[in-house]
């Protein structure tokens, strides 16, 4: 356990200060951005391309966060690709690793929570697109996620993220749906902190973030 | 038109004060026993003279109307009244936690066996003192609590509630409601920007107590805003809550309301610095100096003609006024089942 100074959502660093390196395992190469240091947390990000976001930067004052651009295809199945992932991470002495897929990232980070499960700490899904029945064999491997997961929804989010937190619901194992209110598909962007704040408590407490540490006590 | 029985709970002790809060030593603690039974009585009355709905509201401090606890007094409704919709109208959101709201509507749903409607309000000027919620948030709140409401009714699997107003880790209503997917939910349309909350979660639009211009004016609202939504309310989907005598004759129900006048603004006696703080509606909105509908039942008849022409399909009517007696209110409940209701129900 370590603890976070509040507001922890407001402290970040420089979105500009990160390293660049690659991560390689027989033959497999992806880039990746790294910043922080702390528990490492690894993010899949919504779209192709290296970029250290708002997310990424906030979560660096407090973890070691290495973000990775995994292209859509080219590189092999999902699972595959996963394997050398986990594989390459432990050669830069990754072992242990909190999981976060943002979109369309979110079946990359589930491919990775359930191919290397004794890796991953905690598993955060923000606005996934799993659109029932496209994906049917990551679905029918929800039930193998091991991680305390945490699956964020925006209420106005038509994209089809509320089926697929549904989905993740009620089949991953130890996985609790959170609906941040008057967002879309962009949470982060519509409601920062709303988004920040529970992915941090998660983050630090795993499912014991359910539990509220905010005093009643109003004059002692 | 559908028309609902606004149950006024009147206390019926000796009148007090019209400020507020109104101290609770002068409630006469066996008036307060005998205004329970007479409510209960009335009631009955209601149902027995089919109206739609019988209806409460939550009301805070004062003698004005005695249900604290709304969800109580329909835990109770749903005993004695037999045929009648069990209306809620309404708890008040500022004041409440939406999701025991939530759980105890859908547990009068199931004891009710799908009987229950609802109205979110957030309540007047003066009750949001009641708790000490802040005013200039009264209205955010009250919308987050309803769009919090519908999801803990329809989500299928628990959830995790990040709002602006309200924050749960853990919402999963047991009962469902019977209804389905959940009761017929009303908003408050009493102010331009709730009209438009209301078109956008395509619920019911709920008036109370405004004037016939201000009454066209809103549903007109309501509609051009629903059709930028992309759906076509129709009346039905409009309520309207007002005040209504009737007599023998225009001259007997002139004579038994013209004595008094209401004024609605219960932080009228508090100093300006409270009253500018609390937003309370100017006063010579909140002045009446007669029910809405009066007179005799043909006038009354062409009074709710006017209605609906306005928009208004569902009344939800209080057959009070001061200075009129309980068996004078349940005079004028009887003649409007008897001669106006069997006129206006084709409407």
């Amino acid at each position: 356990m370590w603890c976070i100074d509040a507001p922890h959502v407001n402290k970040r660093i420089n979105m500009n200060t990160y390293a660049e390196g690659r991560l390689e395992d027989k033959g497999f190469t992806i880039r990746y951005a790294e910043s922080g240091t702390g528990q490492p947390v690894i993010v899949f990000p919504a779209g192709d391309g290296l970029r250290f976001d708002d997310i990424a930067a906030t979560l660096a004052a407090h973890y070691r966060v290495i973000v990775l651009d995994v292209p859509d295809s080219g590189l092999g199945n999902r699972q595959d690709v996963a394997e050398h992932i986990g594989q390459a991470l432990t050669r830069i002495g990754v072992e242990s690793f909190s999981v976060i897929g943002m979109s369309h990232g979110t079946t990359r980070a589930l491919a990775q929570a359930t191919s290397t499960p004794e890796h991953v700490h905690r598993l955060v899904l923000v606005s996934p697109l799993l659109a029932s029945g496209q994906q049917p064999q990551l679905e029918a491997r929800l039930s193998d996620v091991k991680a305390p997961t945490l699956v964020l929804v925006g209420t106005r989010d038509r994209s089809g993220s509320r089926e697929a937190g549904h989905l993740c619901r009620s089949r991953i194992p130890t996985c609790h749906l959170l609906l941040v209110y008057d967002t879309g598909q962009a949470i982060a962007s519509d409601r920062r902190e709303a988004c920040l704040s529970p992915i941090v408590e998660f983050l630090e407490q795993g499912e014991g973030f359910i539990v509220s540490r905010e005093s009643q006590l109003i004059r002692p | 038109m559908q028309v609902g029985f606004l149950n006024p709970i009147s206390y019926t002790g000796t009148p007090t004060t019209t400020s507020w809060p109104v101290p609770p030593e002068l409630c006469d603690r066996t008036a307060a026993s005998e205004t329970m039974r007479r409510a209960r009585e009335q009631l009955c009355l209601a149902d027995t003279l089919g109206f739609d709905w019988v209806s409460v509201s939550e009301h805070h401090y004062s003698p004005r109307i005695l249900a604290p606890s709304p969800m109580i007094y329909a835990g109770a409704m749903t005993e004695v009244v037999k045929k009648a919709k069990i209306a809620v109208l309404g708890p008040l959101l500022p004041l409440s936690n939406p999701v025991r709201v939530a759980e105890e509507l859908a547990m009068l749903d199931a004891m009710s066996e799908g009987r229950v409607m609802v109205l979110f309000l957030r309540g007047t000027a003066n009750e949001i003192l009641t708790y000490r919620s802040n005013p200039a948030e009264a209205q955010a709140v009250t919308q987050e609590g309803i769009d919090l409401i519908l999801h803990a009714w329809t989500e299928p699997q628990p959830f995790g509630w990040e709002g602006r107003y309200f924050n749960y880790r853990t919402v999963s209503v047991w009962p469902r409601t019977v209804q389905d997917p959940h009761p017929p939910v009303f908003s408050s349309g009493n102010s331009p920007e709730s009209v438009q909350f209301c078109a956008s979660r395509r619920l019911n639009l709920a008036l109370s107590f405004i004037r016939l211009p201000d009454i066209k004016q809103r549903v007109e609202l309501y509609k051009e805003a629903a059709a930028k939504e992309g759906w076509e309310p129709t009346a039905r989907n409009v309520l309207y809550r007002f005040w209504a005598h009737v007599a023998e004759s225009d001259e007997v129900a002139e004579r038994n309301t013209s004595r008094f006048k209401v004024h609605m603004g219960l932080a009228r006696h508090m100093s300006n610095a409270v009253r500018e703080s609390l937003r309370e509606s100017p006063p010579e909105k909140l002045e009446f100096d007669r029910p809405f509908l009066c007179g005799s039942p043909s006038t009354v008849i062409e009074q709710i003609g006017a209605l609906r022409e306005a928009g208004v399909g569902m009344m939800d009517i209080a057959f009070v006024w001061p200075g009129l007696s309980y068996e004078q209110q349940c005079e004028s409940m009887q003649r409007f089942a008897t001669d106006v209701l069997p006129q206006v129900r084709e409407l």
